[in-house]
């Protein structure tokens, strides 16, 4: 072979080669190929979901409506044994008549004296001494209400404790005795008795003078009055519920409405007809029908949350690289 | 030896003959009875260990149960890599082994170390189990179960317990898992205000559930005449009998069981769920055994479907038989390569005919097809191997080369006796002409079995797949030189004894006249033929990197499967909420037939994921590769059109393919290995978004996202001290609150019921509300959780996973479509190496289809470097010099380059199908050149002519037939496969005919234009000395 014929067949050789790299070098690459398309992008705070992505989504929004709402506390009853109170009325009766009796005689020897007609000081000394003994007598009985029920109950009265004894006998009393883990409510709440086939509602009348041994609370007494009190049998330990803190203004949030993300309640709050914000609810209590949070907080009546897609969103804004996560 | 097989086969015809009709029709009967599937079985041996830690949180799992299980698995024998996750109450450990083990005991090993383990894992851990044995493809039925008449508690019940048993007992099947409905227990609901007014605790009620429904024995009593069995009578069997059970008995009389909780059936925490066509329903999905077959399990299980079909009816329910039925895919595709076989061994007998001219000498040729075919089936057969996809594409791909022999053969013999009268002389040619041809046919055919042997010898998952592949090919080329050694020789001496042979058609004359003046032109220029071949092979060493790799192709099952994740601590009915939308859609897209979604896990299943995790499948009506397109289009809009999901489609076996690769379904999976949890997921979110950066990716998704909401309990053991409870109490409190605390199981006469006690539902509405629950301690002390632990939300992730006793976290991604994933992964490498910054003690390791086709790019190297110099020596030895072997080699490059010039017009990727035809061109072009490098030999060694141009052109002339018609035979036999390419049953086939189609044609200009020119330049001093 000649010389020009190897370079002519060389520089062919070439040409085919250049041709076949331009020919086949567009296939392999994917350089020109599209990324995928984002569904939902940040734009500014928040989350910027479009109408269509909302649709497809099923997205749903509603206004939060002020609401009423007390929290509820949950507790225990118990209904106590009414027999020492009985025991009490007795010894109050009889400290009382006692006393009444050491009483006229000290009277009577203390005229006697006075008009010096025929007593003398030493008598009225012991009659004195009689009287001191038996109303001390009586204070013990009477005390003895709040020393073995509570200082609630001993604030009624010794004059009470017999009405009270007779009521329990016949059944138209009891002596409850309610613990609330959350610790003693204040005198004069008014908490809720779950009888079982009946509820009460009774007004506290203050502490008992023992704390729980099992729940370690401080109790308070409160007295159930009227027929339901044959239900509330000795020894009994019945559900009580109390109102806590009272009503409060507020709004209750749905349950469907929030999602749980960086160690908070959050809820979805439209900020626009394609935005949407993120914004934790501190302080709220779980009732009956969603979680009720308390006017003052970063929610207010009106707020147009989120009540279905809410985990949707989430992902979104996960997907577009917001919102907090991880450990 | 030769001589001697073909003398022999000569001196008995009859009993050849005889021979062969035996093995015609044992192979009949073998087509008949042989297992047929759609795939060798591809997964390596491997083990799934799954133990059930109820209630425990993933990092509890890992640390409590997966740790444990880890390191006595590892130390068993025969282990290759082990990989685990711990997702919330359960921990999965994959196991897998070395090639060649056998399964069974590899499986025996790891049980006993689960053994040995179990004792050492803590109270209330389900003991470990090990995974049914099932096949590689693994699905055998999907089936769903919807109803108006029933409830999900009663639709549930009635396919656990009725249908499932009996579809269990059906042939071949290995497992059924079910997924929706709701699982039965039976819920003891602790009232805690009146537990604590009975002065009673959780652990009290559940001591007297578990007595309540507790099995006993009594015994028998022996009499002088008869053994009395004692029944003790049965426990309590449903929801009234439990809450009759007592729980103590006090001053104040005896407290059962329902004085302090509500008793009752209902829904078990769910694990996993369902959705059938968009509606709620149960689903069973089947999956058959290591080794059966696959059909005839599908119709057992059908057949008792059909029993029940009636029954179920008559309950309102709505059966959907096949949601996913990997029979349709092994029925189109055997059809479909069977129809393939026969019009191309139709299209052989025509151009044999066309160019023969004679029926008989047909015949005596086109018998090798059969034979040959048949023969290679029984083999397979008896040697337990199915009868599937690759190995019909084995035998497709040597249709044509299994007639080569016996067509050099008869048309050798054809050639000599033309104008021979004598009927004894014919019959001495016949001999002669057999024995001629048959050195240089035995080459050729020990140079295709040598260029099948780097495909036989690939490992992993390429050599599952395509060594069943290369030894049908090898056996069928082996079996077509023995048929070609007796038969051929046989049949002709019977046929062609007393019968002249046609002449030539006269055209092929005329074009062997205008073929010898060109050549004679080319001859005279052996340099410039040289500088072609150079030229081209620097052609082809240029266009080599140009070209982009695959794996496997895309199936064409008419199924897809599509895997979805929700964000991150996505709930149930958040999943079933987003899948009936997203099942609405698929449903409205005009080619799918049937949407089915599972949601989570089943109980010992083999896809453990949370309820955050799910996959559809979608079934699609009998469409071609067009609509199959359309409807992958509408899938991904639809993925598209679902906010907050994100979806991964893939076809059954595509899934099934890259889970056996890295144990994930994307193509690229890069796994970020480390002890630090929160640096791996740092460094997965950098190398997750260094893919999105990176163009050609699409549906890259971390596997375990971390900001999974949790809410933690962290006891305060000073607290606890005060209040007089310890950490079981606490612990059993919280479990209770959620999970449940197990309190056994009510035994029926056909099932079990699990009984646990619980708090009632109110309790649970919110999780905060946990707080709220009562701890008894063991002296009747009661305080609420809170007041003695700090409760609160925080992060977690849904799994964790560990590779080789290391955690890991996984980042995946598919390519975009028409996209290469070597170069995706390429310049993935090189974005990652210089975004990512790897923190100490962390790596990353790549896997996926890319890793696997690189690494079946580097064995075929590898192997074919081995073949290639096991060739040479060949030929060295057969012609005696090197000389000869690099003129017989010298035709590669334009092989070669036909081949890429048929991978350029279909898309430029060469898949591992495309790469095993370019294997398969080495042999069957050198086959060619072979042939006329003997010849001339021949014609100058044995029939003593002259050295010169005009033996070269005459041997190339007598050569020209015999080349042109196996070239022909060998494309049309692979025409019917290379032109539905990519249809179903040919997607791994079709590149490869393709690429073997374009080979050929190249492959035939230069054996016929170049090699003679090469031959007179170069051979001519051999030749002389010899």
């Amino acid at each position: 072979m000649k010389r020009w014929q190897g370079a002519a067949l060389g520089m062919a050789g070439l040409v085919l080669g250049a041709l076949g790299m331009r020919l086949v070098a567009p296939l392999a690459g994917p350089d020109d190929h599209p990324p995928a398309k984002a569904e939902a992008a940040d734009a500014g705070p928040g989350l910027h979901v479009d109408d269509k992505v909302q649709q497809q989504a099923g997205v749903q929004i509603a206004p939060l409506v002020a609401r009423h709402a007390a929290v509820m506390q949950d507790g225990f009853a118990r209904g106590l044994d009414p027999a020492p109170l009985g025991t009490i009325a007795s010894d109050i009766t009889a400290a009382t008549a006692a006393h009444d009796g050491s009483s006229r005689e000290l009277a009577r020897l203390t005229a006697l004296v006075a008009a010096d007609a025929g007593a003398s000081r030493r008598d009225l000394d012991a009659a004195r001494a009689q009287e001191g003994q038996d109303r001390a007598k009586l204070t013990q009985a009477c005390q003895r209400v709040g020393l073995e029920f509570g200082p609630a109950l001993g604030k009624l009265g010794c004059a009470a404790v017999a009405r009270l004894a007779a009521e329990a006998t016949a059944g138209r009393m009891a002596v409850l005795r309610i613990d609330f883990p959350d610790g003693a409510v204040p005198a004069g709440s008014s908490v809720t008795i779950d009888l079982g086939k009946a509820e009460a509602t009774v007004r506290v009348l203050g502490p008992a003078v023992a704390g729980d041994t099992q729940l370690q609370s401080a109790g308070v007494l409160a007295l159930l009055e009227g027929p339901e009190a044959a239900l509330a049998g000795v020894g009994r330990v019945l559900s009580a519920h109390r109102a806590g803190g009272g009503a409060r203004d507020g709004m209750i949030v749905p349950r469907s409405a929030i999602v749980r993300a960086d160690g908070a309640l959050q809820v979805w709050r439209a900020t626009g007809p394609e935005n949407f914000e993120r914004v934790p609810i501190d302080g709220a209590t779980p009732v009956v029908d969603g979680w009720f949070v308390a006017r003052g907080g970063a929610l207010k009546p009106g707020d147009r949350l989120v009540v279905a897609g809410a985990g949707t969103l989430l992902g979104l804004e996960r997907s577009a690289g917001g919102g907090g996560g991880g450990d | 030896m030769l001589n001697v097989i073909v003398r022999g086969a000569l001196r008995y015809p009859w009993l050849v003959l005889v021979a062969a009709l035996m093995v015609l029709a044992f192979g009949v009967m073998t087509l008949r009875s042989a297992a047929y599937d759609v795939f060798p079985e591809f997964v390596p041996p491997q083990a799934s260990v799954q133990a059930e830690a109820p209630g425990l949180s993933p990092r509890q799992v890992e640390m409590l149960v997966t740790r444990p299980l880890e390191a006595v698995i590892n130390g068993a024998n025969g282990v290759e890599t082990v990989r685990s996750q711990s997702i919330q109450g359960l921990a999965v450990i994959d196991v897998t082994f070395k090639a060649g083990v056998d399964p069974y005991r590899a499986r025996q090993q790891v049980a006993e170390a689960l053994a040995d383990a179990a004792p050492t894992l803590p109270a209330g851990i389900d003991p470990p189990r090990i995974s049914a044995l099932v096949s590689s493809t693994m699905d055998l039925l999907k089936i769903g179960f919807t109803s108006d008449r029933l409830t999900p508690l009663q639709l549930r019940d009635l396919v656990q317990w009725t249908v499932k048993p009996r579809l269990l007992a059906a042939r071949g099947v290995a497992r059924a898992n079910v997924f929706g409905g709701d699982d039965r227990r039976i819920e003891v609901q602790a009232d805690p205000a009146k537990l604590y007014a009975r002065g009673l605790g959780l652990a009290e009620l559940r001591d007297a559930v578990a007595r309540t429904v507790a099995v006993t024995g009594g015994g028998f009593a022996d009499t002088p005449n008869q053994r009395i069995v004692i029944d003790p009578g049965a426990s309590a069997a449903d929801a009234d009998a439990i809450a009759a059970g007592v729980v103590s008995n006090g001053a104040d009389g005896a407290v059962r069981i329902g004085d302090v909780a509500k008793v009752t059936d209902a829904g078990a925490p769910r694990v996993g769920d369902a959705l059938i066509m968009g509606r709620p329903g149960v689903l069973m999905t089947l999956s058959s055994q290591y080794g059966a077959n696959t059909l005839d399990a599908t119709r057992a299980v059908e057949a008792a479907l059909g029993e029940l079909a009636p029954a179920l009816a008559a309950q309102g329910v709505q059966v959907y038989p096949a949601l996913h039925r990997p029979a349709n895919f092994i029925d189109a595709a055997l059809h479909g390569l069977t129809l393939d076989l026969l019009i191309g061994a139709a299209m052989i007998a025509l151009v044999l005919l066309f160019f023969l001219r004679d029926v008989r000498v047909t015949l005596i040729a086109f018998v090798s097809i059969p034979l040959s075919l048949l023969a290679t089936l029984i083999v397979l057969d008896q040697a337990g191997q199915t009868i599937n996809t690759m190995t019909l594409g084995g035998l497709a791909v040597a249709l044509g080369v299994v007639i080569d022999d016996a067509i050099v053969d008869i048309e050798n013999i054809v050639r000599r006796l033309r104008g021979v009268a004598d009927r004894a002389l014919r019959r001495e040619i016949i001999a002669a002409a057999s024995v001629e041809v048959r050195a240089p046919v035995v080459y050729a055919t020990f140079v295709l079995v040598l260029t099948m042997l780097p495909v036989i010898a690939l490992s992993g998952l390429q050599g599952a797949f395509f060594a069943p592949l290369g030894v049908a090919f090898v056996l069928a080329t082996l079996a077509s030189l023995l048929v070609a050694l007796t038969v051929t020789p046989s049949l002709a001496l019977l046929l062609l004894d007393a019968r002249a042979p046609a002449d030539e058609p006269a055209f092929l004359h005329a074009v062997k006249d205008r073929h010898g003046r060109l050549l004679a032109r080319i001859c005279a220029r052996p340099g410039l033929a040289l500088g072609v071949v150079g030229v081209l092979a620097l052609v082809v060493v240029a266009m080599a990197p140009l070209f982009g790799s695959e794996l496997m192709p895309a199936f064409r099952e008419r199924h897809y499967v599509v895997g979805i994740s929700g964000p991150p601590g996505a709930s149930f009915d958040w999943m079933r909420d987003a899948g009936t939308r997203l099942s609405h859609r698929l449903l409205a897209l005009p080619e799918v037939l049937t949407v089915e979604e599972q949601i989570g896990r089943a109980e010992a299943g083999e896809d453990t994921w949370p309820p955050g995790k799910g996959e559809f499948h979608i079934r699609l009506k009998d469409v071609g590769a067009g609509g199959e397109d359309s409807a992958l289009a509408g899938i991904r809009a639809a993925l598209a059109a679902t906010p907050g999901i994100h979806g991964e489609v893939t076809t059954f076996l595509g899934d099934r393919i890259g889970e056996s690769l890295s144990g994930e379904t994307a193509a690229i999976v890069v796994s970020v290995q480390g002890n630090d949890l929160d640096a791996l997921d740092k460094v997965a979110a950098q190398v997750a978004g260094a893919l999105r950066a990176t163009p050609g990716t699409a549906d890259v998704q971390l596997k375990s996202e971390p900001g999974n909401p949790m809410l933690g309990v962290t006891l305060d053991p000073a607290r606890m001290v005060l209040h007089g409870v310890n950490r079981t109490d606490a612990g059993d409190a919280i479990r209770a609150a959620f999970a449940g605390l197990d309190a056994g199981q009510v035994v029926l006469p056909t099932r079990s019921v699990p009984v646990a006690v619980t708090l009632p539902p109110q309790s649970r509405q919110d999780p905060e509300m946990l707080g709220e629950t009562l701890v008894r301690g063991a002296g009747g002390t009661a305080v609420r959780l809170r007041d003695i632990a700090s409760i609160g939300l925080g992060d977690t992730r849904a799994i964790i996973e560990h590779q080789g006793g290391q955690r890991r976290q996984v980042v995946t991604a598919n390519v975009a479509p028409g996209v290469d994933v070597a170069s995706v992964v390429a310049k993935a490498k090189a974005r990652i190496g210089h975004d990512v910054t790897m923190p100490a003690g962390t790596f990353l390791s790549w896997a996926g289809a890319a890793e696997g086709a690189a690494a079946a790019r580097r064995d075929i190297a590898w192997h074919v470097g081995i073949a290639g110099v096991a060739m040479i020596a060949l030929l060295v030895v057969a012609f005696g010099g090197l000389r000869p072997a690099l003129l017989i080699l010298a035709g590669l490059p334009l092989a070669l380059l036909g081949g890429m010039l048929a991978v350029w017009g279909t898309g430029g990727v060469i898949s591992l199908g495309a790469l095993v035809g370019f294997i398969s061109l080495f042999g069957i072009s050198a086959r060619n050149a072979i042939l006329l490098v003997s010849h001339v030999d021949h014609l100058v060694e044995e029939e003593g002519a002259a050295w010169s141009m005009a033996t070269i052109l005459r041997a190339t002339r007598e050569r020209v037939t015999p080349i042109v018609l196996t070239a022909l035979v060998t494309g049309f036999a692979l025409l019917p496969i290379a032109a539905e390419s990519g249809q179903a049953g040919r997607e791994i086939e079709g590149p490869m005919a393709l690429v073997i189609l374009g080979g050929l044609l190249t492959s035939l200009v230069l054996v016929l234009m170049i090699l003679p020119a090469l031959i007179w330049r170069w051979r001519r001093a051999a030749v002389k000395q010899s």
